[in-house]
């Protein structure tokens, strides 16, 4: 029953947002959201912001979200990386700042020794020379941490290569395998129920991304509805052999298809 | 001996009102009795009244004036500024807000996407 689902996770980029600015109708579908008393939880892959920052880049966008509302890919691999390799020198590469989201975390740069390989969100940081010293780390046996293997994102008119197509490379080039932390690895969407206090099958995850929003719910059991904005394309959805809930023109039309007939 | 009839309940009652204004369906959203023009909901039956949108300066002057508005805060925390609710221990004297539910109507029917 769809109008059972008591939690919901929402996507940002390309969601709620496109390079920032409110896509239209999405301000208004978090606040009904709220008013029907649902839980909302905001994930994103996003590696290149904190949550305390993306709460005022969301609140300028017109969007009222509490950074305890949000769960970034940064700040689960952080949390993963104090639990998992407490004491490790990790070399982080990735793009933007994640700032405090790694505090007590001993951070390497380039030609340093580390114990941990960590890759957020690609950029111009991503040269060969970090990445070639990322492959003799993975080479000498340090493990491979991925905040996400997302392979492009959508900005304001183009897509844009993203970190998973360098993640595939240092694969197979180390034979390691990375360890992904946000979405669509199971252990973030359980995390996301964790808080949220709402079992998976009454919650549903709506993003644009078919594999790290829709295949990544589904698998976590988590209803999976996918939007026509941000990265969605039509032709990816006939061949991707994935099956979402349903397929919404936007987040603004998610209230009422949640909502059943009285 | 004739049998006592039930009192209707909040839900019939605002049935009533809403649902006879053009546009108007009821849905239910995570359990809540909902209504929405289109795909917009506007209007929803909490337990102590009913929950409203309407514009901000609307709703913040409604606030001053009646005792009976107070911030929409379902779980505790405000929805939006646009947000109100409006108190009613008996659920029949909401046909004194009929003017305030058409309101909210336009206002959410016209108002731009946001």
């Amino acid at each position: 029953m769809k109008n059972s689902y008591q939690g919901v996770l929402l996507d940002i980029d390309g969601v709620l947002t496109v390079s920032w600015r409110p896509l239209p109708g999405a301000v208004d579908a978090v606040a009904q959201l709220r008013a029907a008393g649902c839980q909302l939880r905001f994930l994103t892959n996003t590696t290149s912001r904190t949550r305390r920052v993306l709460s005022d880049t969301l609140a300028r966008a017109g969007f009222d979200v509490a950074p305890a509302e949000i769960l970034t890919a940064a700040a689960a691999t952080a949390a993963y990386l104090r639990r998992t390799y407490p004491d490790a020198r990790c070399f982080l590469l990735t793009s933007g700042e994640v700032g405090s989201e790694f505090d007590g975390i001993e951070l390497t740069g380039a030609g340093e020794p580390a114990d941990v390989v960590v890759i957020g969100g690609a950029g111009v940081e991503f040269s060969h020379d970090a990445l070639n010293h990322a492959f003799r780390l993975l080479q000498d046996g340090a493990p491979l941490v991925a905040m996400h293997r997302n392979f492009y994102w959508q900005t304001r008119d183009k897509l844009t290569l993203d970190a998973g197509a360098y993640i595939v490379g240092l694969e197979k080039a180390s034979g390691s395998r990375a360890t992904v932390i946000g979405k669509p690895a199971r252990t973030f969407y359980e995390q996301a129920l964790a808080e949220l206090g709402v079992a998976a099958d009454r919650t549903v995850m709506v993003g644009d991304d078919l594999e790290a929003d829709v295949r990544g719910a589904k698998d976590a059991g988590i209803a999976g509805v996918l939007v026509r904005t941000g990265k969605f394309r039509a032709a990816e959805l006939a061949r991707s052999g994935v099956a979402p809930d349903a397929v919404i023109d936007s987040i603004a039309a998610l209230p009422a298809w949640l909502g059943s007939g009285k | 001996m004739a049998k006592d009839i039930p009192a209707p309940t909040r839900k019939e009652l605002v049935d009533a009102l809403l649902l006879k204004l053009p546009g108007v369906a009821a849905k239910k959203l995570n359990g809540l009795d909902a209504y929405f023009v289109g795909d917009r909901m506007f209007a929803c039956i909490t337990e102590q009244g009913i929950g409203l949108r309407l514009p901000v300066a609307v709703a913040t002057e409604l606030q001053f004036s009646n005792g009976n508005v107070v911030p929409f805060k379902p779980g505790g925390m405000a929805v939006s500024r646009e947000w109100v609710q409006i108190e009613r221990v008996d659920a029949a004297e909401h046909e004194k807000d009929l003017q305030l539910f058409r309101d909210s109507l336009e206002f959410v029917k016209t108002a731009p996407r946001r």
